[in-house]
């Protein structure tokens, strides 16, 4: 027991995972977290992060492998197990009971541990908690009421409750202001200082500088290095992710465009709850830019998007497509009108079961269907162009479009839209979960779609992505568009203040914002 | 590109050959279990397989007597396919096929014409399956608990009327006969005898393939099955789509009523013996075709032969307590079918249960 003082708080030795359907996602993975550390887990979608920290997390088995916690041996059958071995995690998606109040949270989270869960005891020992750590939650509040960024807080409690030695945050950035952002980093440092050895999956390069001791980079389910944050640069990190130079810089003439296409005036919509998410915007599009919706996830980009695409139906105001009024066309008409619309979500616009055929005509069905007959010949033209034109790697037409890495699902969805060459394109997320060369595919294509003329809304929480893209930018907060001018006239700063809905509105929401 | 060269290739796609070979494994595996349950109650299995599988199929009338269920199996097997399809669990089959069968009836014996007969058949189980899928997506009634209702209510109504209005002047068991002219009637190749309904069933499965798989409609019944998002995504409405599927499933239920009314007996029989069943059998048939229209004609067709073959067991199967008892027979044949059916029913429950989680997760409408 006496040398187990100085073992690392994890070390992970030759980890493989082979998954039931046969891929490999983990090549024989060494892992070594020092004690009392931040160790940043770097690498692309699909390099084996989250395989890892899912097995560090007991809820699967490695194939092969040996891992020691704090010098231990361990075997986990499943989370209880890495949690009793003083392991947290922290998802992407929380695991809190929305209805819940956080105190509810809290004590459902003990009570699952076999903690105390009494009323008293939870809440002085999450009062206790708090004032040591500066992790501010209000306890009797309601989960689904508070932000995203104090939602994550109550996950990081939650945790710290069970009393965790290692936590695991899993991109825990990715839904979060810069100034939430800001916070957390301080709560993770102050987390540190206390002897809690801290893992934090992500991304983005400058978050690693900005927190982390050391960074293991991952790269097509193998470690590239780990090494020392101080002694690194971003470039080297970029390169050592992707195996090559990336181009963090697109290249792009300044835009030149025409006539306003896309014309949405005082648009009211409702999401799901019935609550009003979209509230008076006003927004105009000219063919040949690209507007970028900038905003924290929630904030009524998808209801917008919807409402423009006609999926969702607002309750006021108008659309204009090409000087006509569309509001509330049904949205194979939209599509059939000249407008593209890339969903923010995969799982949304394609059918995982069908084959890649299939998927091109669900938004393509007037130029597809006669008299009611689907003319799969017409469709498979079609869907070849596609795959052809956006190289798409598929065995066949006919593959179920599971098979497709996402990149290359990410390729069909946009190509379908982009091949019947709309006039408008609204793209939400079109980079979400895509690697590094897939992204800058993406990319590309959308501004050259703007050379030829094309009107983009661009909707993104990436505001890398934004600020390479957008001609003009439009920042979206509690469904209102609180400014809108040239990108190159924003500060990231003022960006993250106007995202996190700290400046009032630059401009009156009233009248049509042009730049 | 030749057909064979065409046929070989749709072959070797990897979904087509994963399913024949889970059919295969499935068969060999309800087969086996029958060979166990048969061995441990002590009677031979190898000949009891013989008269479960082959015996049927050695002399024309047998051939002839397998022949006959799929007639409505097929159809019932449709009409809870293409609801499946849509993402509604249509148990009414039964419900519809009883609407189907006693409007055919009344239709046939009044106007002596088997069209009128039988398309007045297909619309009233349309109706049927239109009421159910119209109560689900407009008053959110559960669409199995309203078949289950709707299935009692039609088989009493239906036995009302077989007594009391249509009742046959000469046999107390049975309702009028309808006349020759309004019926399909059989031919024979050699001496195997088949009912000219067979061929139509056959066709209009073959119609439903199409209907599915190369129509608009078809389309819009299996996107929004597939992804309810997805459909709304792409200006398809889903519970438009559960609604139509169920008004098209319900027309085939319609149509089996009528045809085992029009193009089989020509009466029905005061307790419903010749119909009661046949829907329900059509959602296992349906589960083993795969919820696929052609499937669904070899599954019928299999059924059929391991429900004659079952009357072989006990008859021919002698074993330590005598001829073997029709439950140790259905028993067997129960292996066989639910070793068919399991896999894929297993699939669209998970499916099913998954869709209702992200439907409640997105907090939308129902999905």
């Amino acid at each position: 027991m006496a040398q187990t003082e100085e073992a690392p708080a994890i070390e992970a030795r030759g980890i493989v995972k082979v998954y039931p359907d046969g891929v490999v996602a983990l090549k024989g993975v060494d892992l070594v977290v020092r004690r009392g550390e931040i160790h940043a887990l770097l690498g692309e979608n699909g390099a084996g992060k989250t395989t890892l920290m899912r097995i560090l997390y007991g809820e699967i088995q490695p194939t092969k492998g040996e891992i020691r916690v704090f010098g231990e041996p361990v075997r986990f059958r499943g989370p209880w197990d890495a949690m009793r071995a003083g392991i947290g995690m922290v998802y992407q998606h929380f695991t809190l009971v929305a209805r819940f109040t956080v105190m509810e949270n809290l004590r459902l989270s003990q009570a699952g541990a076999g903690l105390p869960s009494e009323p008293h005891a939870v809440r002085a020992k999450a009062e206790e908690l708090m004032s040591r750590t500066g992790l501010k939650v209000p306890l009797d509040a309601v989960v689904e009421d508070l932000p995203v960024g104090v939602q994550q807080r109550v996950e990081i409690l939650k945790a710290l409750m069970r009393d965790v030695k290692i936590l695991i945050l899993d991109e825990p950035t990715s839904v979060l202001t810069p100034v939430e952002t800001r916070y957390l980093f301080e709560v993770l440092k102050g987390l540190k200082e206390r002897g809690i050895t801290i893992i934090f999956i992500t991304h983005k390069l400058r978050e690693v500088k900005a927190i982390a001791d050391r960074v293991t980079v991952m790269r097509r389910g193998r470690v590239v290095a780990t090494v020392d944050v101080a002694s690194v640069t971003e470039a080297d990190l970029a390169r050592m992710m992707v195996g090559r130079e990336v181009v963090l810089r697109i290249e792009k003439e300044p835009a030149k465009p025409k006539g306003p296409v896309l014309v949405v005036k005082d648009l009211w919509v409702k999401d799901d709850r019935g609550l009003d998410a979209v509230k008076g915007v006003n927004l105009e599009v000219r063919a040949g830019e690209i507007v970028g919706v900038a905003g924290v996830q929630g904030n009524g980009q998808r209801e917008l998007a919807e409402a423009i695409a006609g999926v969702r139906k607002p309750f006021m105001g108008q659309v204009l497509l090409a000087g006509r009024d569309v509001t509330g066309y049904p949205p194979h008409r939209m599509y059939r009108e000249g407008l593209a619309y890339i969903p923010d979500s995969r799982k949304v616009g394609l059918i995982m079961d069908f084959n890649i055929v299939e998927n091109v005509a669900l938004t393509n069905r007037h130029l597809i269907a006669e008299k009611g007959v689907m003319r799969w010949g017409k469709a498979a033209k079609l869907a070849a162009e596609v795959v052809r034109r956006f190289a798409v790697v598929a065995e066949s037409l006919k593959t179920p479009i599971r098979y497709l890495s996402g990149g290359n699902q990410q390729k069909v969805m946009v190509g379908r839209e982009v091949v019947r060459e709309p006039k408008v394109i609204i793209a939400s997320e079109p980079t979400h979960g895509l690697d590094v060369g897939a992204t800058e595919y993406i990319r590309k294509l959308l501004i050259r779609l703007r050379d030829e003329g094309a009107a983009v809304l661009l909707i993104s929480t990436d505001l890398d992505e934004i600020l390479q893209l957008s001609d003009r930018v439009a920042v979206i907060f509690d469904g209102r568009i609180v400014s809108v001018k040239p990108t190159q006239e924003y500060t990231i700063e003022e960006l993250g203040l106007l995202m996190g809905g700290a400046i009032p509105e630059s401009s009156g929401s009233g009248e049509v914002v042009r730049a | 590109m030749s057909l064979v060269s065409r046929i070989k290739g749709y072959l070797l796609r990897e979904e087509v050959a994963s399913t024949a070979l889970e059919i295969v494994g499935s068969v060999l595996i309800g087969v086996l279990a029958g060979v166990i349950l048969l061995a441990a109650t002590g009677y031979d299995p190898l000949q009891g397989m013989y008269y479960l599988l082959v015996a049927p199929l050695t002399t024309p009338g047998g051939v002839s007597y397998v022949l006959v269920k799929p007639i409505f199996i097929i159809l019932t097997g449709i009409a809870f396919a293409i609801p499946a399809l849509a993402g509604v669990f249509n148990i009414g089959g039964e419900g519809q096929l009883y609407a189907g069968a006693i409007t055919a009836l009344a239709v046939g014996l009044g106007t002596g014409n088997f069209v009128l007969a039988f398309l007045a058949g297909v619309a009233a189980g349309s109706l049927v399956g239109l009421f159910i899928g119209w109560l689900k997506e407009t008053r959110g009634a559960n669409e199995v608990v309203t078949a289950i209702m709707l299935n009692l209510a039609l088989f009493n109504i239906t036995l009302y009327l077989v007594t009391n209005v249509f009742g046959s002047q000469i046999y107390p068991n049975q309702s009028e006969s309808l006349p020759r002219s309004a019926m399909l009637g059989y031919f024979f190749i050699g001496r195997v005898k088949i009912y000219y309904s067979l061929i139509f069933s056959t066709a209009l499965a073959i119609v439903a393939y199409f209907l599915v798989y190369h129509t608009s409609v078809g389309y819009w019944i299996r996107v929004a099955g597939a992804s309810p998002k997805t459909a709304k995504y792409a200006g398809i409405s889903p519970s438009s789509a559960a609604v139509l599927s169920m008004l098209i499933g319900g027309a085939f239920g319609g149509a089996a009523g009528a045809l085992a009314v029009a193009g089989y007996a020509g009466y029905i029989d005061v307790t419903l013996s010749s119909l009661y069943g046949l829907g329900f059998a059509g959602i296992g048939v349906a589960l083993m075709g795969r919820n696929h229209p052609i499937g669904i004609i070899f599954s019928s067709m299999f059924f059929s032969l391991l429900i004659v073959g079952g009357g072989e067991i006990e008859r021919n199967l002698y074993g330590p307590f005598g001829y073997a008892p029709k439950e140790l027979a259905d028993a067997v044949s129960g292996l066989i079918i639910v070793a068919l059916a399991l896999p894929y029913a297993y699939r669209m429950l998970i499916a099913r249960v998954r869709q209702a989680r992200i439907a409640k997760k997105v907090g939308g409408g129902k999905a």
